[in-house]
């Protein structure tokens, strides 16, 4: 296996082959393969991969091993969480967890701590919809227009170690967003 | 979640008024076995050559391809989108959708993407229940395919069969399995739990129906709304659900009152249907929502917390006539309610594992008649009254 032939193999079966099937053999078969576990963290390190990509490299990483590793830069891991979750390289949005709720991939930046505070505050503005999948899953979750700067200021907020009410009106969300940018770029992260 | 709907939230006794004036409800509802219970439903679970198991899913196949086929013939469509929308019948009330229409995605407004539903189960005269919620099931797929959207729910889906990812559609973090109900905390009873409105997404409200002491009866509708999405999917893609209402309180504890089935498909070629919303069973729910339900009572939310209990019916019939059922097993002559013929259908609500009665030689189970002329009666039969299926 290659580098190339793991961001390949990536890019073809995206979050929900590789995560959100019943079974993990996608996985497995990426892990069984010779020097999987290098060309893996070399995709996620390839600044010329798209952001999909390495975001799912280091999704698997954090699958498969203690979280946060130690041989890669937290902010590195940081930047390419976060730029996956702007891609929607989750493929729906359930993974971060409901409005309120931190789910396993918001855990997985909370563990990096302060390094995911940078990417977060450039997430501040982006307003893409972030659609939720299942069923009573789907229907509150999407009832709220959830978008990627509620994501974000959520996980700033947890970072802080405060917690953002998600109300339903993006109106006041927006207002909670512009107060906590206000506090952590007055307080520092 | 939790702080979320802490809002948005009202109590499901909302008339508690009407239950003042009810007789003292039977609070002390048939619990099935939770150990042995639960090891049988692992095991029904777990066994995909089992019969009924495979039964049931052929069944469930037939019906998914019948509607399929009924939405790829032209000719059919008008007759389709007619049922598409109905009211069904089971033997304690009747079904009906107040709402039942595709969604598109948010991003073009074109690609149907899931379904927008609001459900009602009204009870008829034959239910006798303080307390009446709604529970579902559900199996998401994409590519033909089970998906489970959050390690929770895949943790507490069935991993074998035609029905694989099927599970209790609650959030994760929920403790109770009553659908509309909020994450709940511990000391909740089904019944306690309080629930998000039905002009909320994802709420609904509780039922009931009875006659109070002074004889005046009490009725109020179950109801959800729910709106099922995968987006995007592709090709063989579908939401498959069975929703059922129970008696969690109330001279019928534990009954089960009729499950209906809805959700929507795409073919190979990834043209979306919307399937009829139709009776799935008249009684007990299927044993695909039974081992589902079993596998709900046996894991924990992620964070630990233990599920509340979910009791569970199983269809039976009466093997032989002049089967008697008794209010009280000990005084079994004395206390007997009625006799039944062969083959009536009950529904077996409780075993009575930890019943003194069933400590010696004759073993009783609590059931409900769920048709004839003695329809909703409970009471205790012999366990050698009750067969598996119709006997000759």
């Amino acid at each position: 296996m290659s580098k190339e032939s793991v961001a390949r193999t990536l890019e073809r079966l995206g979050y929900v082959e590789l995560f959100l099937r019943m079974d993990h053999g996608a996985r497995r078969k990426i892990w069984s393969m010779p020097g999987a576990e290098s060309d893996v963290a070399s995709v996620l390190r390839d600044e010329g991969a798209s952001s999909v990509v390495r975001f799912l490299a280091a999704a698997l990483l954090a699958d498969h091993h203690k979280w946060p590793p130690k041989d890669l830069p937290a902010d590195l891991l940081a930047r390419v969480y976060v730029d996956g979750l702007r891609a929607n390289a989750s493929q729906m949005a359930n993974p971060w967890g409901l409005p309120g709720d931190l789910g396993p991939l918001s855990q997985q930046v909370l563990a990096l701590g302060k390094a995911a505070t940078d990417p977060l505050l450039d997430a501040l503005d982006d307003a893409t919809a972030m659609t939720y999948s299942g069923s009573r899953d789907a229907t509150i979750g999407n009832s709220y227009h959830w978008r990627v700067k509620d994501q974000a200021a959520s996980l700033l907020a947890a970072l802080r170690r405060e917690k953002l009410e998600p109300d339903t009106n993006p109106k006041k969300r927006d207002a909670a967003i512009a107060a906590l940018r206000a506090h952590v770029q007055k307080d520092g992260p | 979640m939790r702080a979320a709907y802490s809002a948005r939230v009202e109590r499901s006794r909302a008339e508690p008024e009407a239950l003042k004036l009810a007789p003292a409800p039977t609070t002390q509802r048939p619990v099935l076995p939770a150990g042995p219970l639960a090891a049988s439903l692992f095991a029904l679970q777990r066994a995909a050559g089992n019969r009924a198991t495979a039964e049931l899913v052929r069944d469930i196949q037939a019906r998914e391809q019948r509607v399929a086929s009924a939405a790829d013939r032209p000719g059919l469509r008008i007759l389709d989108q007619l049922r598409i929308q109905r009211s069904v019948a089971s033997w304690a009330g009747e079904w009906d959708t107040l709402r039942y229409k595709t969604t598109k995605d948010a991003a073009t407004g074109k690609v149907p993407v899931g379904v927008d539903i609001a459900i009602e189960f009204r009870p008829s005269d034959k239910v006798d229940a303080t307390g009446i919620g709604i529970i579902q099931g559900v199996i998401s797929a994409d590519k033909g395919a089970p998906i489970a959207v959050n390690p929770e729910t895949g943790a507490r889906s069935l991993t074998k069969g035609a029905m694989k990812g099927f599970h209790i559609d609650q959030l994760p973090g929920f403790i109770n399995p009553l659908y509309p109900t909020t994450a709940g905390k511990a000391g909740d009873e089904l019944g306690t739990t309080p629930v998000l409105p039905m002009k909320t997404p994802g709420g609904g409200r509780h039922g009931w129906r009875f006659v109070d002491k002074k004889g005046t009866e009490q009725k109020l509708s179950a109801q959800m709304n729910d709106l099922p999405t995968l987006d995007p999917h592709g090709a063989n893609a579908k939401q498959v659900f069975e929703t059922t209402a129970m008696a969690f309180s109330g001279h019928q504890a534990g009954t089960y009152y009729g499950s209906v089935t809805w959700g929507w498909r795409t073919n190979a070629k990834g043209k979306f249907s919307r399937l009829p919303f139709a009776l799935l069973s008249n009684d007990a729910p299927t044993e695909t929502l039974a081992a589902a339900g079993g596998l709900w009572n046996a894991t924990k939310t992620a964070a630990g917390t233990a599920h509340l209990h979910l009791p569970m019916a199983f269809g039976r019939w009466t093997s032989r006539d002049d089967s008697a059922i008794v209010k009280n097993p000990v005084k079994a002559i004395d206390t007997e309610l009625a006799k039944v013929v062969k083959n009536t259908r009950v529904e077996l609500t409780s075993r009575g594992a930890a019943e003194k009665f069933n400590k010696g030689k004759d073993k009783w189970s609590k059931i409900t008649v769920t048709e004839g002329p003695h329809i909703g009666l409970v009471g205790w039969t012999l366990r050698g009254n009750l067969a598996d299926k119709k006997v000759p």
